[in-house]
């Protein structure tokens, strides 16, 4: 029984994309079908696996050198004036982490950043609806995988290569029990 | 029976805590399991109170076939424990982790730290001294074995003797305030856990380690516990292991690694030093062959899959891992082994005494101070790396590899009778001699 997957990369760390091919590959090995919502541009090392459907996640907002257009400032993000909406109380220790984060990383994506982008990705939702398991490759796509997982109630949501290889073990089980 | 539930003629009961445990293939799972069935063979009535299978399989991988070799005497009591920051299933995460995963990393490790400061595993702490509780009040418990890591093993033994008066043994397999790659101290001397540590050691009847060094810098940091500390080194387990039989015939030679490969172990120093070795006429078409998991976790580690498959043109190759029982079988396949480990004099690591036990030729690429040094120190087929340096790496190699073309059964049996002093139940009679004195037992040999 072929079954179908969709991966989720949100960023682009270099560290975090290494995830990918394996991950690919393993869950072809089990017989599944994958689909990788990415955001831009997509990993050098996914170049080399052979068919692989790539859904871009919201290539406009990428600058063509690869550098991502900053869409957010601090824990807000700007509205159609350039005032900060939707910002976290600058106190909170959320707020703070971010600040870190980004002044370590300034291109750095996040979990809020991801999710919009799936949100509005219709080949990623409806990858999603057809989908037996999602994956949240990386800690940039938890959130969005974990909001899908809500509106979708059919597909095992996941995170991380453990949670592939839990998957794929369960499933093994089941078949060999039934 | 007495007052307590218990027939008088029965023998004692040891209750052993310990994680790691059959079907787990971690680290310390060989040690725990011959503890186990060493308290079986020396007399007593054994109850493990260990983790369950579920547990493994999500976290840290099993060998099935481990289980098998449990005296079919000892009773095995599971306590569930799952461990919320590696919980993979995001069904399971609530919304507050999803949206502010570091405050709910921070709430969480500051509420189970009041129960015990040890990290992930604290989780576990009330229910394995529920379950030690309930495993006494069936039947009243003479003595409690407790082997680390986790740490949270000897808290259970620690209550269980200041609620019942349970006298308790801490096997200190793994340092826990001390950091065994460096010799510096992990964690301060005013920190929770050092705390814990001086206490549940000021309160054990004995304490373990796997070599002088540990026994050495603990007994220097608890003086008043220091003469009740003990060296209890590993072994190797007669039945898992035997010797590999004389090479005939004149097929390529065979390096060899068998373990659990775990960062920062110096697996680019030996490929960088086989590399430059592998030109040389000594080692003409020989292979390197590295058996075992990649990291800890069932996942294997990609960094180290990226480096064996950049050597692979060198003939390097990666043959996944080996159950418990075929073992031996894989070392009479190999000509020589490589022994690859990282960290100073309070690392030997069990896979030393395996090596040693086959009498097949040991090629170390590791610090000169290692603890494994004190076991092949006097080992007849030993060629250690002068540094890590690739072309030290290199020479040690193409020693060992005309020194296998020259030599024969002599020398084999040399290594093999070398290794007889370390056979694990040699090395674990002593300490279960005094686990009967202090059970209250006469002291006999198992």
């Amino acid at each position: 029984m072929t079954r179908h997957a969709l991966i989720v990369f949100g960023g682009q760390g270099r560290f975090s994309a290494r995830v990918l091919p394996p991950m690919i590959t393993r869950l072809r090995e089990a017989g599944c079908t994958v689909v990788l919502a990415s955001a831009p541009p997509c990993p050098e090392s996914l170049q080399e696996v052979d068919g692989l459907t790539v859904v871009s996640l919201r290539p406009e907002r990428w600058h063509p050198s690869g550098t991502p257009v900053p869409t957010t400032s601090g824990s807000g993000r700007r509205g159609p004036m350039g005032r900060l909406v939707g910002r976290l109380d600058p106190r909170s220790l959320s707020a703070g982490v971010d600040r870190r984060v980004r002044a370590r990383q300034p291109e750095y994506a996040d979990g809020r950043q991801t999710w919009s982008w799936v949100r509005a990705s219709g080949d990623t939702m409806a990858a999603a609806a057809a989908a037996d398991l999602v994956v949240a490759a990386n800690a940039e796509a938890v959130r969005a995988v974990w909001e899908l997982g809500r509106s979708h109630p059919g597909p095992e949501v996941v995170t991380g290569m453990a949670g592939v290889e839990g998957v794929l073990d369960a499933w093994r089980r089941a078949s060999s029990e039934g | 029976m007495t007052s307590e539930g218990r027939p008088a003629a029965e023998r004692p009961h040891a209750l052993f805590v310990g994680l790691p445990f059959p079907p787990s293939r971690t680290g310390g799972v060989n040690r725990a399991l011959a503890t186990a069935n060493g308290l079986a063979a020396a007399g007593f009535d054994v109850t493990v109170l260990t983790v369950d299978r579920e547990f493994f399989r999500r976290n840290k991988g099993v060998d099935e076939q481990l289980e098998t070799l449990i005296d079919p005497s000892i009773t095995v009591v599971r306590v569930p424990l799952s461990l919320p920051r590696q919980e993979w299933n995001l069904r399971r995460w609530s919304r507050a982790r999803v949206y502010s995963p570091t405050a709910w990393l921070e709430r969480r490790t500051r509420r189970t730290a009041q129960v015990f400061p040890e990290a992930n595993y604290s989780e576990w702490a009330d229910d394995l001294v529920a379950a030690a509780f309930r495993v006494h009040r069936a039947r009243k418990v003479d003595v409690t074995v407790a082997t680390v890591n986790p740490n949270v093993d000897a808290y259970a033994a620690y209550r269980l003797h200041e609620k019942h008066a349970v006298p308790f043994v801490v096997d200190q397999r793994d340092a826990w305030t001390l950091n065994q790659f460096d010799g510096t101290r992990a964690l301060a001397e005013d920190s929770d856990e050092a705390r814990w540590e001086r206490r549940i050691f000021e309160a054990a009847a004995e304490v373990w380690f796997v070599n002088d060094a540990m026994r050495a810098w603990h007994a220097a940091t608890y003086p008043t516990v220091a003469p009740r500390m003990r060296v209890v080194m590993n072994g190797w387990d007669d039945g898992l292991v035997r010797p590999a039989p004389p090479r005939t015939g004149d097929a390529p030679l065979r390096f060899g690694y068998i373990g659990t490969l775990v960062p920062p172990v110096p697996l680019q120093e030996l490929l960088d030093g086989w590399h430059s070795a592998v030109a040389d006429p000594a080692l003409d078409d020989a292979v390197v062959d590295i058996r075992g998991h990649l990291g800890f976790h069932p996942v294997p580690n990609a960094e180290m899959v990226e480096q064996l498959r950049a050597a692979a043109p060198d003939r390097v190759s990666y043959g996944g891992p080996v159950a418990k029982a075929a073992v031996a079988d894989t070392y009479a396949g190999m000509d020589a082994l490589l022994m690859i480990i990282q960290g100073g004099p309070y690392v030997t690591t069990a896979k030393v005494f395996e090596y040693v036990a086959t009498g097949l030729p040991v090629v170390s690429v590791h610090a000169p101070d290692a603890g494994c040094v004190e076991v092949l120190r006097d080992y007849p087929q030993w060629f250690p790396a002068a540094s890590m340096e690739p072309a030290d790496v290199a020479d040690a190699l193409c020693r060992a590899a005309r020194s296998i073309r020259g030599s024969g059964s002599a020398e084999r049996d040399a290594c093999v009778a070398h290794a007889e002093r370390f056979r694990r139940d040699r090395q674990l009679a002593p300490a279960l001699a005094a686990v009967r004195r202090i059970a209250g037992l006469a002291e006999v040999s198992p």
